[in-house]
C-alpha cells in the first residue's frame, strides 16, 4: 500500500494489483480452511444457544432418535437389534459412539454432534462446488454464508434430527458427481456412490437420490459412450450406491422376517399415512398441483422466499451459461433431486406435510423444505458471481432480509417443534415418573413407539423401561403385568398405543392397578401395594 | 430560475414545459376535494368530508388531523373533535393525550397549501393540491433523471407520464398520503447525485435523507441505497488507468456534509420527546385508539366495528417488529399478482421498466443501476415483510409507488432503445392505455378498496356481494359518481361520471400519444 500524496480536502492511497492478487491468492489457498473454521465456530455457538434455551430437544423425533441410539448401548436388551425398522440406522449408529454417556444422551449432543459435523461439511462442499463451477471468491462466500446463516439450518444442526446428516451426504454425493463429470476420473464416481450409499442409510430421500443420479449417469454415458458403456457405469455406481439399500433389506429380513417390514409394518410411514388418509388429512395424495404448492410453501418458508427467488434466477442463468461446460451444467441437475422427491412423495401419499394457513392451523414436517437449502445457496452464489454489475444490490438485499430474519426470529422449523404437530410437551408425565418412579425400584411398562419422548424426558436409565424392543420382557409383562411392571404408562382408550391395545382386556391390568393421574399424552398406572410381593425388579440374566 | 430550468431540462419551449402543463391540467381535473373550510366538528357531523368525501380513509384523516391541529389549534396534541376525526388511526401518548399515529412531517409540509386553500375558501383542497404539486415534481424528476441517463426528451417524458398516470401514483396524487413526498425526496437525491459532485450537493442529499425519516419512518430503509451512494462520494475506490493498481480516495471533509442530516433528525427527536414521550418513541409504536367514548375516553375497540383488539395487538409494538420474513411470500403475491393490489393487474405497463434496467446493465451503468434497482427492490421487499402489504383499504399497491418511479425511469431507457420497434411500441401502447384506464378510475373515484381477505366478512355484514378490485371503482363511478373537485363543482352538470372518466382517460392518452408519435419519428441515438 502506498500513500501517494494528498489532494486538497482528500487523501489517496494506492494499492498495487500484485498486492490484491496476493490477498486473493491467500483466500484461494486457505478458503476451505477459513470456511471450515468459521462454520465450526458458528456451529458450536448455535448448539450452545439452542441447548441453553431447551429448543434443541423440542422435536419429539429428536428425543426418539436419541433413545434409539441409547437403547443400542443401554437397556434391558441392548444391542444392534434395537436399531429397529422404519427409521434408517446410520445416524443412530453414529450416536452409539458417545451416547453411552448420560450427558451426551440427555443434552442431545450425541446426535447433534453429527448434525454439526454435517453442517460444517455441507458448508465446505458448497464452497468447493461453486469453485468447481468457476465461481469467484465472493460468490462462494455468499453461497456459504446464505446456507450458514439460515436460522432453520442453524437450528436443525443443533438437534439430533437427521436432516443435516442427509444434507451433508447428499451434497457430497452431488459434489463428487460434478467432479466426475468435469474431471472424468473414476474415483470421483466411486466417492459419489459412497456418499449416496451413506445417504440411503440416513433417510429414504437418499434412495430417490440413488435412482436419480443413476438415471443421470445412464443418460449421459449412453449419449457419449453408447449403451454398453452406460450399462457398465450404472452397475459400478449402483452396486456401491445401492449397497446400503441391500443391507437394509437384509436387516429387515433377518430381524423382522420381512425385507419390506420397514415399508409396510405396523410402525411404517405407510401405515401412518393410511391412518391419515382415512381421517381425510392427506390432501396431497393424488394431486400434483397441491403437492407442488405445499412443498413450494415449505421450501419458501425454510429458505426464505427472497433467497429462493434469487436461486431460481441463478439456476436459470447457470443452465444457459455457455461458459460452463455442458457436462458440468448437466451435473447440477442433481441439485433438484430433493425437490422432485418431496413433491413425488406427497403426491403418492408417502409423505405428509401441514402448512399453517394452507392445510389447517398447524405445522407438521415443514422442515422437509430445508432439503433444497444447499442447492439454493449454490444457485445464489452463482448468481452473485455472474451478475457482477449487480453484486452490491444483491449482497445488500440478502443482508437486508437476513437482518429481518434474525430480528423476527423467523425459523419455521422451530415453530413446528414448539407449537406444531412435531412437538409433544410431556413435561408433566415425565416429571411425575422422574419424581416418583426414579427413587423406587421397579420397571415401567411403556410403548416406546408411542412414548419415546416420555422415556427420554423422564431422565431415567433405559434399563428401567420395558418396551416393545425388550423381547421376552415385553411379552411377559403383557401377559402378567403385575409381575413385571410397577408402573404402566399408556394412552388410555387409544388403540394406537400398542401397550394399551394389548393390555386393555387383561385381568392383571385393570384389577391390580390404580390410575395415578391423567396427563396430556398419557396416563400413569401404578401397581397396588398388595401385589408388590410378586413383583420382579431386577433384569433376568440370559434374556 | 435558469438553474431551475436547467435542472429539469427545460428549454424555451420543450417537452419539459409540455409535461408540466399537461400534468397540471390533468390534476386540475382529477384532484379530489370540496370547497369549504370545515372545522373538525363539521367534518365529524356528516360523512360529506369523510367516507363520501376527500378524507375517506383514516390515514388521510390522521395526517389532516395533525395539520388541522397545528394550524387551527396551534397544538401538537389533538383536541377531542380532532381526535375523533383521526380515529381509528389515533394514538395515546404516555400522558394520556391524543396524538397522531403517523410520522409528523407530512402534516408540516402541507401547511402552506392548507393556508392558501383556506384563503381561497377550500382548505382541504389546498392541502391536497400540495400533494399534486409533489406528484408533478416527481414526473419532472423522472424525466430529468432519464435524460441524464441518455434517454431522449420524448422517451423521458413518456416514462414520467407512465409513472404519473399509469400507476397508482395517479390515485395517490389526488389524496392526502405521503407517497409522493417520499418519492420526491428519493428522486431529488438521485438527481442530485447524478448531476453534481460538490460539498453542497452532498449536503442536500443528506438533508433529504434526514427529512425522509420524519416523513415516513420506513424511508430509513428505502434511502439506504442513496445513503451508500452518497457515502461512496466520501470514500471511493477506482482502478488505475493501466490496470496495475487501485486507488482509494478519501475526502474526509465531505463527512461534514453529512452533519446536516442531524438537523431534521434532531427536530424529529424533539417531536418524539414532546409528543410521544421519548426520543426514539415513534408515533406508530404508541398504543392505538380505535375509538373514543361519548365522554372522551379512549376505547380498546370500536363498538361500531364489533372487533376487539387481539391480545398480540395489545403488546408493546417495536419499530422493527412490524417486519417479518415469514410474510415475504404472501407480500410478494399481494404486491405483484393479487387481484386486489397486484402490479400485474393495476399497472402492467410499469414492468416494462425492467427492460430498461437490463439495458442499463448492458451499457455498464452499474452505479446508478444498483441504486435504482436497490430502491425498487428494497421497497418491494420491505413492504412484503410488512404485516399489511395491502396497505389497509387502498387502491393498487400504494407502497410500491417509489419502485414505480424508478421503473418509470427504466421505461424511458427502454423506449429510447426500442423506439423503432413496432412490437415494443405496440405492447407499450396497449399496456399504457390499459394502465391509464385502471388508474384514472382510482384517481377520480375512491381509494377505499378492501383487501380480498376481508371481503367475505364484509359480504356477511352487508348482505351483498362486495367487489375488491378496480371493479369496485367502476361500480362507485356508476353508483356514486366522482370525488374529483372539478367534477363536483361544475363538470357534473355537463356530463355523467362515466363520461367524465372517459374524458380524462382520453385526455391522458391523447396527450401522451403526442410524445409517442414524436418518439417514433426520432432518429436512433446511442445511449
Amino acid at each position: 500500500m502506498k500513500f501517494s500524496g494528498k489532494q486538497f480536502f482528500g487523501f489517496q492511497w494506492s494499492i498495487s494489483r500484485e498486492r490484491i492478487d496476493g490477498v486473493r491468492a491467500f483466500f484461494e489457498r486457505h478458503g476451505t480452511a477459513i470456511v471450515m473454521s468459521v462454520l465450526s465456530a458458528v456451529s458450536v455457538w448455535a448448539f450452545l444457544h439452542y441447548y441453553s434455551n431447551g429448543l434443541g430437544l423440542a422435536y419429539n423425533d429428536a428425543r426418539s432418535h436419541l433413545d434409539i441410539g441409547r437403547r443400542v448401548v443401554e437397556g434391558l436388551r441392548p444391542g444392534f437389534a434395537q436399531l429397529g425398522s422404519v427409521w434408517l440406522p446410520l445416524t443412530h449408529l453414529l450416536m452409539t459412539l458417545t451416547i453411552w454417556n448420560d450427558f451426551m444422551w440427555h443434552s442431545g449432543l450425541a446426535g447433534a454432534l453429527w448434525s454439526m459435523v454435517a453442517f460444517v461439511g455441507t458448508g465446505v462442499l458448497i464452497f468447493l462446488f461453486l469453485r468447481e463451477l468457476g465461481v469467484g471468491l465472493l460468490g462462494r462466500f455468499v453461497g456459504v454464508a446464505l446456507f450458514a446463516t439460515n436460522l432453520n439450518i442453524l437450528y436443525l444442526q443443533s438437534t439430533a434430527m437427521t436432516e443435516l446428516v442427509l444434507l451433508g451426504t447428499m451434497t457430497a454425493a452431488v459434489y463428487f458427481l460434478l467432479l466426475w463429470y468435469t474431471r472424468k476420473k473414476l474415483p470421483f464416481l466411486l466417492l459419489s456412490a459412497l456418499f449416496v450409499m451413506f445417504s440411503t442409510l440416513v433417510r429414504y430421500d437418499g434412495w430417490f437420490l440413488l435412482f436419480f443420479l443413476s438415471m443421470m449417469i445412464v443418460v449421459s454415458v449412453w449419449k457419449s459412450g453408447g449403451y454398453v458403456k452406460s450399462e457398465g457405469t450404472f452397475v459400478l455406481f449402483a452396486t456401491l450406491g445401492g449397497f446400503g439399500v441391500f443391507l437394509w433389506l437384509l436387516w429387515n429380513l433377518l430381524i423382522f422376517g420381512d425385507p419390506l417390514f420397514f415399508a409396510f409394518g405396523p410402525y411404517s410411514a405407510h401405515t401412518q399415512q393410511l391412518d391419515l388418509a382415512s381421517a381425510g388429512v392427506l390432501p396431497t395424495k393424488g394431486d400434483w398441483l397441491l403437492s407442488a404448492k405445499m412443498y413450494f410453501y415449505a421450501l419458501a418458508y425454510n429458505t426464505n422466499a427472497f433467497a429462493l427467488f434469487l436461486g431460481v434466477i441463478g439456476s436459470a442463468l447457470l443452465f444457459f451459461d455457455r461458459r460452463i461446460a455442458p457436462r458440468a451444467r448437466f451435473a447440477t441437475l442433481a441439485l433438484f433431486a430433493p425437490l422432485f422427491f418431496n413433491i413425488l412423495a406427497l403426491y403418492l401419499g408417502h409423505s405428509v406435510l401441514f402448512i399453517q394457513g394452507l392445510s389447517g392451523d398447524t405445522w407438521f414436517n415443514v422442515r422437509y423444505g430445508i432439503m433444497m437449502m444447499p442447492s439454493v445457496a449454490i444457485f445464489v452464489g452463482y448468481l452473485v458471481h455472474r451478475a457482477a454489475g449487480l453484486r452490491p444490490v444483491l449482497v445488500g438485499l440478502l443482508l437486508f432480509v437476513l437482518f429481518f430474519q434474525f430480528s423476527s426470529h423467523d425459523a419455521v422449523t422451530i415453530d413446528d417443534g414448539r407449537v406444531g404437530s412435531s412437538q409433544k410437551n410431556v413435561t408433566e408425565v415425565a416429571g411425575w415418573l422422574a419424581k416418583n418412579a426414579g427413587p423406587r425400584e421397579g420397571f415401567i411398562l411403556i410403548s416406546a413407539a408411542s412414548h419415546d419422548s416420555i422415556i427420554f424426558s423422564s431422565g431415567l436409565p433405559m434399563s428401567r423401561f420395558i418396551h416393545e424392543g425388550t423381547g421376552p420382557y415385553y411379552a411377559s409383562a403383557i401377559e402378567n403385568p403385575d409381575r413385571w411392571a410397577r408402573w404402566i404408562v399408556v394412552r388410555t382408550n387409544s388403540d394406537s398405543d400398542s401397550t394399551w391395545r394389548l393390555l386393555k382386556d387383561s385381568f392383571g391390568f385393570l384389577d391390580r392397578y390404580t390410575k395415578v393421574d391423567s396427563y396430556p399424552f398419557a396416563d400413569v398406572y401404578e401397581l397396588k401395594p398388595e401385589y408388590f410381593g410378586g413383583l420382579i425388579t431386577e433384569p433376568v440374566s440370559g434374556w | 430560475m435558469n438553474v431551475f430550468l436547467k435542472v429539469f431540462g427545460f428549454s424555451r419551449i420543450s417537452s419539459g414545459w409540455l409535461l408540466l402543463c399537461f400534468s397540471a391540467l390533468v390534476f386540475l381535473f382529477a384532484l379530489r376535494g370540496l370547497p369549504g373550510n370545515p372545522t373538525a366538528e363539521e367534518m365529524m357531523a356528516t360523512e360529506t368530508w369523510r367516507s363520501e368525501g376527500p378524507l375517506e380513509l383514516s390515514p388521510e384523516r390522521g395526517r389532516f388531523a395533525l395539520l388541522y391541529s397545528i394550524v387551527e389549534d396551534e397544538s401538537l396534541f389533538f383536541s377531542l373533535p380532532v381526535a375523533r376525526l383521526a380515529t381509528p388511526d389515533l394514538a395515546l401518548n404516555p400522558e394520556g393525550k391524543f396524538v397522531s399515529l403517523f410520522a409528523p412531517f407530512l402534516s408540516f409540509i402541507l401547511i402552506p397549501g392548507y393556508f392558501t386553500g383556506k384563503l381561497l375558501g377550500a382548505s382541504v383542497v389546498g392541502a391536497i393540491a400540495m400533494i399534486a404539486l409533489f406528484a408533478a415534481g416527481n414526473a419532472l424528476f423522472v424525466r430529468a433523471i432519464a435524460l441524464r441517463l441518455g434517454a431522449g426528451r420524448n422517451a423521458a417524458s413518456l416514462g414520467a407520464l407512465t409513472f404519473l398516470f399509469g400507476t397508482p401514483a395517479f390515485a395517490y396524487g389526488t389524496t392526502l398520503y405521503q407517497h409522493h413526498v417520499s418519492v420526491f425526496l428519493l428522486l431529488f437525491s438521485v438527481y442530485a447525485l447524478l448531476r453534481w459532485n460538490t460539498f453542497w450537493s452532498l449536503s442536500l442529499v443528506f438533508l433529504l435523507i434526514g427529512i425522509s425519516v420524519p416523513l415516513d419512518n420506513p424511508n430509513a430503509f428505502l434511502f439506504i441505497p442513496i445513503a451508500l451512494w452518497a457515502l461512496a462520494r466520501i470514500v471511493s475506490v477506482k482502478a488505475g488507468e493501466s490496470g496495475d493498481a487501485f486507488s482509494m480516495t478519501a475526502r474526509p471533509l465531505l463527512l461534514f456534509s453529512g452533519l446536516i442530516v442531524v438537523v431534521p433528525l434532531l427536530l424529529f427527536m424533539w417531536y418524539n420527546v414532546t409528543v410521544n414521550g421519548g426520543v426514539l418513541q415513534l408515533s406508530g409504536t404508541l398504543p392505538n385508539v380505535p375509538a373514543i367514548s361519548e365522554n372522551g375516553l379512549a376505547l380498546d375497540s370500536d363498538p361500531n366495528q364489533h372487533t376487539e383488539k387481539k391480545p398480540e395487538e395489545r403488546e408493546e409494538k417495536t419499530a422493527i417488529g412490524f417486519f417479518e420474513t415469514r410474510n415475504i411470500l404472501n407480500g410478494l403475491y399481494v404486491h405483484l399478482v393479487s387481484p386486489d393490489r397486484g402490479t400485474l393487474r393495476y399497472t402492467p405497463v410499469i414492468l416494462l421498466g425492467i427492460f430498461g434496467f437490463v439495458l442499463l446493465y448492458r451499457k455498464k451503468k452499474f452505479l446508478v443501476l444498483n441504486v435504482l434497482a436497490g430502491v425498487s427492490l428494497v421497497t418491494l421487499l420491505l413492504y412484503s415483510l410488512w404485516g399489511d402489504p395491502w396497505g389497509g383499504w387502498a387502491f393498487g399497491s400504494r407502497y410500491l409507488i417509489p419502485a414505480y418511479a424508478m421503473l418509470g425511469i427504466g421505461i424511458s431507457i427502454a423506449l429510447e432503445e426500442w423506439k423503432k420497434s413496432r412490437v415494443f411500441l405496440g405492447v407499450f401502447c396497449a399496456l399504457f392505455v390499459y394502465s391509464v384506464g385502471v388508474n384514472t378510475l382510482g384517481a377520480i373515484t375512491s381509494s377505499a378498496n378492501p383487501p380480498q381477505i376481508q371481503v367475505l366478512e364484509l359480504e356477511a355484514l352487508s348482505g351483498k356481494e362486495q367487489k375488491y378490485t378496480f371493479a369496485r371503482n367502476w361500480q362507485y363511478l356508476h353508483e356514486s359518481g366522482s370525488k374529483s373537485l372539478a367534477y363536483q363543482i361544475g363538470m357534473n352538470r355537463r356530463m355523467s361520471a362515466e363520461a367524465y372518466y372517459w374524458f380524462l382517460v382520453t385526455l391522458v392518452v391523447a396527450g401522451s400519444s403526442g410524445f409517442l408519435v414524436s418518439l417514433a419519428r426520432e432518429k436512433n441515438r446511442t445511449l
